[in-house]
């Protein structure tokens, strides 16, 4: 895909997802915007003619797939869009997030096909992408592991014992998004719990770090991936830096929206936007 | 039955075993949070140096690590020490066994046995936490064949299992024939006056106790309770009707453990008066674990006098 097309599917996918949300009832409209581009660029974006993200929609659990674990699990949705987008499972799946007996739950889920690791906490992820990186490295294998975390979840004290754990094992086959929108439940990051320079911060874990000063650009979050794969026994760290509820104007940089879903109004107002950007 | 020649610590059996099952299955790694040398797992790290690895003390980390390993097909044993399982609760909860992976994890220093550690590394909750998990089996072996039989039963079978046993010598019960079987528990001892319900450590002292009563003219039947969530219902009923008094003996607080586990099926299916033993919801002391069995009364001296006073106001 052209850059062109990225961004129309960006803007399909966001629609799919907080159509999903809306119709949930719940979810985390916010959240699930701010990562959309690293997403589509995982899922839809190439290097050098082949694809960024390798998956297997016939065979979900191919020998040859690369592993996402969504540690900011409560953005499942956004990442549900995508799978139902690709075909891991039919689209009707979306109308059902949440409910009873349905598929898709809340959080990543491995029986969901398309899902590489369960997530149900915040906080958690990156030690579950550390073990998977750690179990190829020993099989000698040459898939990658992609991990993306908020930035109110490095206040977690496990992030940093993964992040050390990751440089001692030499795990140059993990990359971890942060997904750095400063917004979290409560308010500001800066203001609930500073988490400080990230970049400093995992530079002295012992970290490749490779800021994308704009985490919507897809030609810079390419580039970070193409420099990211030609570590060398580093873990990589792709700092990005995002907008809560990118793509909706009324709701962009707002933490009334992080968890919430629109409402009839907002979403019809926002479609009709979107569908303008990929129509 | 137990033979004072034949003293072995059980977690050694539970390596023996391991050792044997990676030989089986190639896909089985050790996991640990530092403590390895003082948990003996350096049997297993020096037979496949390549397939344990160290977390230093990070046990949070850890348990999440093997939900990676489970990702790619792994089969992780996580041994720790003392509480380590307490700081990862909540990560045993929502990545080992809400997903159901398979997973075992093991405390090889449980109880007051090893009390010199200090309170803070005295393991007198875990029952109680641990069988609170859906799709958690808990065990608790008594002696070197048991956790060697369980480990191997435990590695056929799929889905999380947590172990609780100590690091200490203690008389072996059984023989290298005993096969362990999930929900499955055996009377080594009958007696129609008193029986007691005992689970790991104090299996041994159970045992003793049984002998001393029997001199003194009362018959007692000793119930070994290694299986403890899937628990033997069928068995504790039929005891239930068989003695008359029936006591339950744990180095684990009366609360939520054995004791707990008991009831539960008593209560349900056979009511009848079911007296305890155990660490009585308090915290203990650092010293030697003989010492703190002695004065917790869960020594062979203590758990006869305790049971005198159940005989003399029943």
């Amino acid at each position: 895909m052209d850059y062109s097309d990225l961004i129309k599917k960006a803007a399909q996918l966001r629609v799919d997802t907080l159509t999903a949300i809306n119709k949930a009832g719940f979810g985390y409209s916010g959240s699930s915007m701010s990562l959309m581009e690293i997403l589509v660029t995982l899922y839809y974006g190439s290097l050098n003619n082949r694809p960024v993200f390798k998956y297997d929609v016939v065979k979900p659990d191919s020998a040859e797939r690369d592993y996402l674990v969504l540690s900011k699990g409560h953005a499942a949705v956004a990442l549900y869009s995508v799978l139902a987008d690709k075909g891991f499972f039919h689209r009707s799946e979306m109308d059902y997030i949440g409910k009873l007996n349905s598929l898709l739950q809340t959080s990543p889920n491995i029986k969901v096909p398309g899902i590489t690791a369960p997530v149900a906490y915040h906080g958690e992820g990156l030690s579950i992408a550390c073990g998977i990186a750690m179990s190829l490295k020993m099989d000698r294998k040459l898939n990658h592991v992609f991990a993306i975390l908020g930035d109110g979840e490095l206040e977690e004290g496990q992030i940093w014992e993964a992040a050390m754990s990751a440089v001692h094992y030499k795990l140059n086959n993990l990359i971890a998004f942060i997904d750095n929108d400063d917004l979290q439940m409560d308010g500001p990051v800066r203001a609930v719990m500073d988490i400080g320079f990230i970049q400093s911060k995992f530079d002295s874990f012992g970290w490749k770090v490779i800021q994308v000063h704009d985490g919507h650009d897809f030609d810079q979050l390419l580039d970070a991936l193409n420099r990211a794969f030609t570590s060398n026994r580093q873990p990589v760290c792709i700092w990005c830096h995002t907008t809560k509820g990118k793509g909706i104007p009324f709701a962009e940089g707002k933490v009334g929206y992080h968890d919430v879903p629109l409402s009839d109004a907002e979403l019809s107002e926002v479609i009709s936007y979107m569908k303008s950007l990929y129509e | 039955m137990n033979n004072e020649n034949d003293k072995k610590s059980v977690s050694s059996g539970l390596m023996d075993g391991l050792i044997k099952m990676a030989k089986k299955y190639r896909n089985v790694i050790v996991l640990s949070a530092d403590f390895g040398q003082r948990i003996g797992v350096e049997k297993f790290s020096r037979a496949f140096p390549e397939r344990y690895f160290n977390l230093g003390l990070q046990e949070a980390n850890m348990i999440s690590i093997a939900t990676g390993f489970c990702m790619t097909g792994k089969l992780p044993v996580i041994v720790g020490f003392g509480n380590f399982w307490g700081k990862a609760y909540e990560q045993i909860r929502n990545d080992i066994c809400l997903p159901n992976l398979n997973v075992k994890i093991v405390d090889i220093s449980v109880g007051i046995a090893e009390g010199q550690y200090g309170v803070g590394y005295q393991v007198t909750g875990d029952l109680a936490c641990m069988r609170a998990l859906p799709n958690m089996k808990v065990l608790a072996p008594a002696d070197y064949y048991e956790a060697a039989s369980s480990i191997e039963t435990a590695l056929d079978d799929f889905g999380p299992v947590y172990f609780r046993m100590s690091n200490i010598e203690v008389p072996c019960v059984f023989d290298e024939e005993y096969k362990f079987y999930f929900g499955k528990s055996q009377i080594l001892k009958e007696g129609k006056d008193v029986c007691i319900f005992a689970t790991g450590n104090v299996l041994n002292n159970c045992l003793n106790v049984a002998e001393i009563f029997e001199k003194e003219g009362v018959r007692v039947s000793v119930v070994n309770i290694s299986s403890i969530k899937p628990i033997d219902k069928d068995l504790i009923i039929e005891c239930s009707k068989k003695s008359k008094l029936l006591v339950t003996v744990e180095d684990h607080n009366v609360v939520g453990g054995l004791y707990s586990a008991v009831s539960e099926v008593l209560i349900e299916e056979s009511p009848t008066i079911l007296k305890k033993i155990g660490v009585f919801d308090k915290f203990t002391e650092s010293a030697k674990g003989s010492d703190l069995y002695k004065k917790y009364e869960l020594d062979v001296e203590g758990i006869v006098s305790q049971i005198k006073g159940f005989l003399k106001n029943s």
